[in-house]
C-alpha cells in the first residue's frame, strides 16, 4: 500500500492529475483516488512496467496492459516505486499454469453450476445444427487418444471415403500432423470449408494418402467438380518454406484443384505492425497528418483489410461457386483460424448471434488449437511467440459490424469483454494451447468457463439494432472492401482513454428508447385485456341496439378500415367505438408489436461511456 | 436526346448500366432501361464542375461528368457525334455567364407570392440578436450602413458597441481592409462575452488608427467582467507579416489596451482548394491498397484543415465561456476563415445553432449577411477559377465531424447538411446567390426567387436526426480535437458511389421506427379513451 499516488491522464493537456492510494493484492493492482473512484489492474494484464526517470514530483511508472491501457503513476518516494516495480514484475509474469488467476478465481457457484458451465457451448452439437454427420461427412475416432494430431481435438469429422489409412498418411504429410478436416459444412451448397497444415513437399514431395484426403474432400461435394486449395501466407513465404521441406500443394499432383494464395503475413509481421500501431496511437500532440502517416506505415488495417478479403474470397467460393475449400497456412493455427472463422461468420447467421459467436470461437480458435497461450503471453515464455492474431479477429469482426450494424446481436462491448478475458487468464476456455493439454490441466474441474458469466449479464451486450429478419438462417454477408472502409477501432485501442471518447453514449439511449419501447407494448397488452373485459359487457349493449335499430350495424362493419387509415376518431356512438377498438386497431397492435420486438432503433456507430473493469 | 448511353460504376467495374440520355434547359437525366422501374440520375447544370471527353474506347465514346456534390458520372456514348453534341453543350450550359441565367431565377415550384415572401421573411436575424438579449446597455443595432458607407460588404444593420461612436464607427472602417469593421457576430448571454468579427487592419509596418483603437477597446469594456480581450488572426503568422509588406497585416500589441493577439494557422483558400482537389483523387482511385488510400489522405492534408478549422473553433468556445473574455476574429478580409471559425464557435457555444432553424439562422447570419462570397466561392458563374474554394463545404465537414462526437446534440441528421451543401451549388434558390448583401439587393434575389429554407422545413422529418435529446439537454459542446477524432467523410465525398456506402442503412430505419413508435402512441392514447 503506498499513499499520495498520482495518476497522470495520457491525453489531456492539463497537467491535471488524480491523487490517491496504491494497493497490491494477490490478483490485482489497485488505486484509489481521493473521490473513492478505483481503478483495478490484473497482474496478467499487464504486458510491461516501465520506470522512468526521476522527475520533481516524483517517481514516475509506467505500465502497459494487454488491454491496451496504458497507466502512469508518479509515486512520491523512489523506494516504494521500487517496491513497486520489482512485485509487479514478479507478479505480472506467471511460469506455471497452476499460478494463473483462474484456477483461484472463485466466483462463488456450486460444482453442478461449474459443470453445467462447461457444458454451454456443445460442439457436437454444433455439428449436428450444420448437418454432419451425412452421407459424405462422418465422426472419426482416429484421433481420440490424441495419437495422430496433438494439436486438434479428440472428435474430428472428416469424408466417409477417407479411411484410416488414408488419415494417417496424409497427416504424416502435413506440418505437425494437422491433416484436413472439416471446420464449416455449408448444408444449402454442401460445400465444405476444411482446414489443415502446410504439406511437407519441399520441392518435389508426394503423398498418395494426402492425395486421396483432397480428393475425398472434393467428392464430398456432389455439386462441383473442382475445390479451392487457399494457402493464407504470401506466395514468397511460402515458397521459402519449401526448402525447409515444407510448403504448399503442386497443382499438377492433386486433381481438380485451384490452388491460391492470399497474402496475410504471420505472426511476427503482425506483432511489430501492432506495435508501431500503439506507438502511434500513444504518442501525445500528434498531428493529423503523423497520424495518418504513422497508421500507414504501421500496416495494420492493410493486414486487417488482407485477413478479410481472403474470408471474403472464401465465403464467395462456397455461396457462390458452391466449391469446397481447404485452408492453410503454416501450422494451420493462425491465419487459417482468421480466415475460417470470418468465413463461417460471412456464410451463417447463426455466429452472428451472442451464442454463436461463442461456440465459433470455441471450435475454431479454441479447440482447433489456437496456442492462446503462447500467442497472449499467458505464463512466461518467448515473446517472439507473442501475436495479436485473435485481436485482428476481433478487429475484422467489428469492421462487418460497422458495415452491417443490423446484422449481429452482439455489440462492440461484448467483443471488448472477449478480448479483455483472453488475456486475464480469469477463466479456463482460453488457457493452454490446445485440448490435450486442458485436459491434462483438469480445466473443466478447476476453473470456470466464461461464457455462463458472459450469457448472464447478456442485456449489456446486445445489439440494440439487431434484425434477425435481415438475415435469415444462411444468408451470405458480401461486405465491400474497399480501403475507405477500414477504420482505426479506436474503442479498442482507446478503451481506457476516457477523454478520447464521444462526449455522448448513443447506446444508452438507444437502449432506453427500446425499453420504453416494451413499456408501451405492456401498456398495450394491459388495455387489450381491459378492453377485452369491457367488450364482453359492450357486445350486450350492441346486440341490445342492433335489436332496436338497424342503422347502427353498417356503420360497425365500415369503420374498420377507416381505422387504418388513421383518421380522427369518427361520430359514432360509445358502445360502437369500443367495438372498433377491440376488433380492427387491436389487431393493427399485434401487427405493430410484433415488428417492434424486430427492429430495434439505431446508430451509425455505438459507443460506451466507460468500459467495465474484470473484477 | 441520345439513346444506347451507358453508365459505368465507379467501383464495381462489372455491371454496366445502359439506358438514355436528355437533355434539358436544366438537367441532365440519365433513365436506366434496363433497370426494373425506371431508375432515373439527374444532374443539374449547375452542379456541374467539368465535363472531360476521354480516348475512345471499344464500347464507345467516354465522358466524365464531375459534379460540385462530388457526383462522378462515367458515360459511355456510342457514337462520336452524338457524344461531342453533348460535351458542347453541356459545357455551355453548365458555365452561365450572366447572373440572371441561374436556375433561381427561373425555378418556379407553384407557390403563390405570399408564401413566396413568407418564406423569405422566415429567418430574421433580429429576432436572433433579439435572443442575444440585444440591443442592450453595451450593444446596439445600427442602420449606420444602410448606405452602405461603411461596408459595401455588409448589410445594411450591423451590431456594435453603444460606446462607439459614428465618428469611430467611420475612422475604424477606414483602416480596416475593405471596411469592414468590427461587429458583433454572437453574444454569450451568461457572461456578456462577445465574439466579433472583422477584416485585417490596414497596419503595414507601424500604422496606427486611434478610432479602430477606440472601437477595440469600447468591445473590450462591453463586457465589463473581464480585463482584456483576444484579438484572434485565423491566418498563420507568416502570411500575415507577409499581408504587412502591402499594407495590411496585424493588430500590435502595444498600440491596442489590454488585447492578447494570437495567431490561429488556418490556410488560405488557394491551400484549400488544391487540398480538395487531391482528396478528390484518392476518392477517385478505382481501389487503392489501405496504404495508398491513407498516404493519399495524409498528404491531401484534408484532415489537417478540419482539424484546424476545429481548434480554432474550440479555442474561441473556451476563451468565451471559461475566460469569459470576449474575442474579436479576423483573417485577411473576414468572409472565409473568420465565418467558418465565429460560427463554429456559435454552434459550440449556443443549443439553439444546433436546432432546424438555428442552424439556418447561423448560415444567414455568419455566412450570408456577412458576406462570405458565395457566388466566387462556389462557381456560379463563368469566372475566375482561383476564386473557388471549399470553405462552406469545410465548415458543413466540420459540423458533421461534431455530429459524430455529439450524435444526440444535433436535431438534424447528416441528410440535412448534404442537402444544405447540395443546394449552394444547385442555384436553385436564391440564399446563396451572389456575394454579399447589397449584390443580392441589385439583383433583386427578394422578389424573383424563393428561398431554400421552407422547403428544407417541409422536410424536416425525413432530415431530423432520431437521437436528438431535445433542446436543453446538452449546452456548450467540448469537442476532442486529436486526430483520431477525425474521419474520413464517405457521405459527402463518396456520397454517390452506392456501393461504398455501409449495406445497412440505420438511419432510414431508426426513422422509421420512430414514427412507428409516435403512432403506437398515438393509437394507445386513442384505445385509452
Amino acid at each position: 500500500q503506498v499513499e499520495q499516488v498520482k495518476l497522470l491522464d495520457r491525453f489531456s493537456t492539463s497537467n491535471k492529475s488524480l491523487t490517491g492510494t496504491l494497493y497490491l493484492t494477490a490478483t490485482h493492482l489497485l488505486f484509489i483516488d481521493s473521490s473513492q473512484r478505483e481503478t483495478w489492474i490484473l497482474h496478467h494484464h499487464i504486458a510491461a512496467v516501465e520506470k522512468l526517470p526521476l522527475t520533481t514530483s516524483g517517481c514516475p511508472l509506467v505500465i502497459q496492459c494487454k488491454n491496451f491501457r496504458i497507466v502512469h503513476f508518479v509515486v512520491p518516494r523512489e523506494r516504494d516505486c521500487h517496491d513497486i516495480y520489482n512485485s509487479l514484475l514478479q507478479l505480472s509474469r506467471t511460469a506455471k499454469y497452476e499460478d494463473l488467476y483462474a484456477f483461484s478465481y472463485n466466483p462463488k457457484q456450486n460444482e453442478s453450476e461449474q459443470v453445467k458451465g462447461w457444458q454451454l457451448i456443445d460442439l457436437a452439437e454444433e455439428y449436428k445444427r450444420m448437418g454432419v454427420p451425412n452421407d459424405y461427412w462422418q465422426l472419426s475416432d482416429a484421433n481420440r487418444d490424441y495419437k495422430i494430431c496433438e494439436t486438434y481435438p479428440r472428435e474430428l469429422y472428416v469424408p466417409r471415403t477417407a479411411s484410416k489409412p488414408i488419415i494417417v498418411g496424409s497427416s504424416k504429410f502435413r506440418s505437425k500432423g494437422r491433416f484436413p478436416v472439416l471446420s464449416y459444412y455449408h448444408k444449402n451448397k454442401e460445400a465444405a470449408i476444411c482446414r489443415c497444415s502446410q504439406p511437407l513437399s519441399g520441392f518435389s514431395a508426394r503423398c498418395l494418402e494426402d492425395e486421396h484426403m483432397l480428393q475425398a474432400i472434393s467428392k464430398a461435394n456432389p455439386s462441383n467438380r473442382y475445390m479451392y486449395v487457399m494457402d493464407t501466407r504470401p506466395k514468397l513465404n511460402a515458397m521459402a518454406n519449401r526448402a525447409a521441406g515444407k510448403g504448399y500443394e503442386n497443382e499438377d499432383n492433386y486433381s481438380n484443384i485451384r490452388f491460391q494464395f492470399v497474402g496475410i503475413e504471420n505472426i511476427h509481421v503482425m506483432r511489430s505492425s501492432l506495435q508501431k500501431l500503439l506507438e502511434v496511437s500513444g504518442t501525445r500532440g500528434l498531428s493529423v497528418n503523423d497520424f495518418l502517416s504513422g497508421l500507414e506505415s504501421s500496416g495494420w488495417l492493410r493486414h486487417i483489410k488482407a485477413v478479410l478479403d481472403a474470408a471474403v474470397f472464401l465465403a464467395k467460393a462456397i455461396a457462390v461457386e458452391s466449391a469446397s475449400v481447404l485452408v492453410h497456412c503454416s501450422d494451420g493455427w493462425d491465419r487459417t483460424s482468421q480466415v475460417c472463422s470470418l468465413g463461417a461468420l460471412l456464410l451463417d447467421s447463426y455466429y452472428r448471434t451472442i451464442k454463436g459467436f461463442m461456440v465459433l470461437i470455441e471450435k475454431d480458435w479454441i479447440s482447433f488449437g489456437h496456442k492462446f497461450s503462447d500467442r497472449c503471453c499467458q505464463l512466461d515464455g518467448d515473446p517472439k511467440e507473442i501475436s495479436p492474431v485473435f485481436t485482428q479477429f476481433l478487429e475484422s469482426v467489428w469492421n462487418l459490424t460497422e458495415q452491417f450494424p443490423q446484422a449481429f446481436e452482439f455489440n462492440e462491448a461484448f467483443l471488448l469483454q472477449i478480448h479483455e478475458h483472453v488475456h486475464s487468464c480469469q477463466f479456463g476456455n482460453f488457457l493452454g494451447n490446445c485440448q490435450k493439454e486442458r485436459e491434462e490441466l483438469k480445466l473443466k474441474e478447476k476453473t470456470y468457463s466464461l461464457w455462463p458469466f458472459l450469457l448472464a449479464e447478456q442485456k449489456k451486450y446486445q445489439n440494440p439494432l439487431y434484425n434477425p429478419d435481415f438475415s435469415p438462417e444462411l444468408t451470405l454477408l458480401e461486405p465491400n472492401t474497399v480501403s475507405f472502409n477500414f477504420k482505426f477501432w479506436r474503442n479498442m485501442y482507446h478503451q481506457f482513454d476516457r477523454s478520447m471518447h464521444p462526449r455522448q453514449s448513443v447506446f444508452n439511449l438507444i437502449m432506453s428508447t427500446s425499453e420504453q419501447n416494451k413499456q408501451l407494448e405492456e401498456d398495450i397488452k394491459e388495455l387489450e385485456a381491459k378492453i377485452k373485459q369491457r367488450n364482453g359487457r359492450s357486445d350486450v349493449v350492441l346486440v341490445k341496439e342492433q335489436e332496436q335499430t338497424a342503422p347502427p350495424a353498417p356503420v360497425a362493419l365500415k369503420s374498420p378500415p377507416c381505422f387504418q387509415k388513421e383518421q380522427p376518431p369518427m361520430p359514432v356512438t360509445d358502445a360502437v367505438r369500443t367495438i372498433e377498438g377491440s376488433n380492427a386497431a387491436d389487431n393493427r397492435y399485434s401487427e405493430l408489436v410484433s415488428e417492434f420486438s424486430k427492429a430495434e432503433p439505431a446508430v451509425v456507430s455505438l459507443e460506451y461511456g466507460v468500459a467495465r473493469m474484470t473484477c | 436526346q441520345v439513346e444506347n448511353v451507358k453508365l459505368l460504376d465507379r467501383y464495381a467495374s462489372r455491371k454496366a448500366a445502359s439506358g438514355t440520355l436528355y437533355l434539358t434547359a436544366t438537367h441532365l437525366i440519365y433513365v436506366d432501361a434496363s433497370a426494373e422501374g425506371r431508375k432515373e440520375t439527374w444532374i443539374l447544370h449547375h452542379h456541374i464542375s467539368s465535363v472531360e471527353k476521354l480516348p475512345l474506347t471499344t464500347a464507345g465514346y467516354p465522358l466524365l461528368i464531375h459534379c460540385k456534390n462530388f457526383h462522378v458520372a462515367h458515360f459511355v456514348i456510342g457514337q462520336e457525334r452524338d457524344c461531342h453534341d453533348v460535351f458542347t453543350s453541356l459545357l455551355k450550359l453548365s458555365q452561365p455567364v450572366k447572373p440572371e441565367e441561374l436556375y433561381a431565377f427561373s425555378y418556379n415550384p407553384k407557390m403563390s407570392k405570399e408564401s413566396r415572401e413568407m418564406g423569405w421573411k422566415l429567418i430574421d436575424l433580429k429576432l436572433d440578436y433579439q435572443r442575444m438579449g440585444i440591443p442592450n446597455d453595451c450593444w446596439e443595432i445600427t442602420d449606420i450602413n444602410k448606405d452602405y458607407e461603411v461596408c459595401s460588404t455588409y448589410p445594411p444593420e450591423i451590431v456594435v458597441p453603444r460606446a462607439a461612436s459614428r465618428a469611430v464607427v467611420m475612422g475604424s472602417s477606414r483602416f480596416r481592409s475593405r471596411g469592414r469593421i468590427p461587429v458583433l457576430s454572437y453574444l454569450y448571454k451568461e457572461n456578456n462575452a462577445a465574439l466579433c468579427r472583422c477584416s485585417q487592419p490596414l497596419a503595414g509596418f507601424s500604422a496606427r488608427c486611434l478610432e479602430d483603437e477606440q472601437m477595440l477597446q469600447a468591445i473590450r469594456e462591453a463586457n465589463p467582467s473581464c480585463p482584456f480581450m483576444y484579438v484572434v488572426d485565423t491566418r498563420p503568422k507568416l502570411n500575415a507579416m507577409a499581408n504587412r509588406a502591402a499594407g495590411k497585416g496585424y493588430e500590435n500589441e502595444d498600440n491596442y489596451e489590454n488585447i492578447r493577439f494570437k495567431f490561429i494557422g488556418i490556410e488560405n483558400i488557394h491551400v484549400m482548394r488544391s487540398s480538395l482537389q487531391k482528396l478528390l483523387e484518392v476518392c477517385e482511385m478505382k481501389s487503392p491498397s489501405m496504404s495508398d488510400f491513407l498516404t493519399g489522405l495524409e498528404n491531401s492534408g484534408w484532415l489537417r484543415h478540419i482539424k484546424a478549422v476545429m481548434d480554432a473553433g474550440v479555442f474561441l468556445a473556451k476563451a468565451v465561456r471559461e475566460e469569459r473574455a470576449s474575442v474579436l476574429v479576423h483573417c485577411s478580409d473576414g468572409w472565409d476563415r473568420t465565418a467558418q471559425v465565429c460560427s463554429l464557435a456559435s454552434l459550440l457555444l449556443d443549443p439553439f445553432y444546433r436546432t432546424f432553424k438555428g442552424f439556418m439562422v447561423l448560415i444567414e447570419k455568419e455566412w450570408i449577411a456577412m458576406g462570405h462570397k458565395f457566388s466566387h466561392r462556389c462557381g456560379h458563374l463563368d469566372g475566375d477559377p482561383k476564386e473557388v474554394s471549399p470553405v462552406f463545404t469545410q465548415f458543413v465537414e466540420c459540423v458533421w465531424q461534431l455530429m459524430q462526437q455529439f450524435p444526440c446534440s444535433f436535431e438534424f441528421s447528416e441528410l440535412f447538411l448534404l442537402e444544405i451543401h447540395d443546394h449552394v451549388y444547385s442555384c436553385q434558390f436564391g440564399n446563396f446567390l451572389g456575394t454579399c448583401h447589397r449584390d443580392r439587393e441589385e439583383l433583386r434575389i427578394f422578389e424573383k426567387t424563393h428561398s431554400l429554407w421552407p422547403f428544407l422545413l417541409q422536410r424536416k422529418q425525413e432530415l431530423r436526426n432520431p437521437l436528438y435529446r431535445g433542446f436543453t439537454a446538452y449546452k456548450e459542446l467540448q469537442p476532442n480535437t486529436l486526430p483520431f477524432s477525425f474521419q474520413f467523410w464517405c457521405g459527402m465525398y463518396n456520397r454517390f458511389d452506392k456501393g461504398m456506402q455501409p449495406k445497412q442503412s440505420v438511419l432510414q430505419q431508426l426513422l422509421g421506427c420512430l414514427r412507428h413508435s409516435a403512432s403506437l402512441e398515438d393509437s394507445a392514447a386513442r384505445l385509452e379513451h
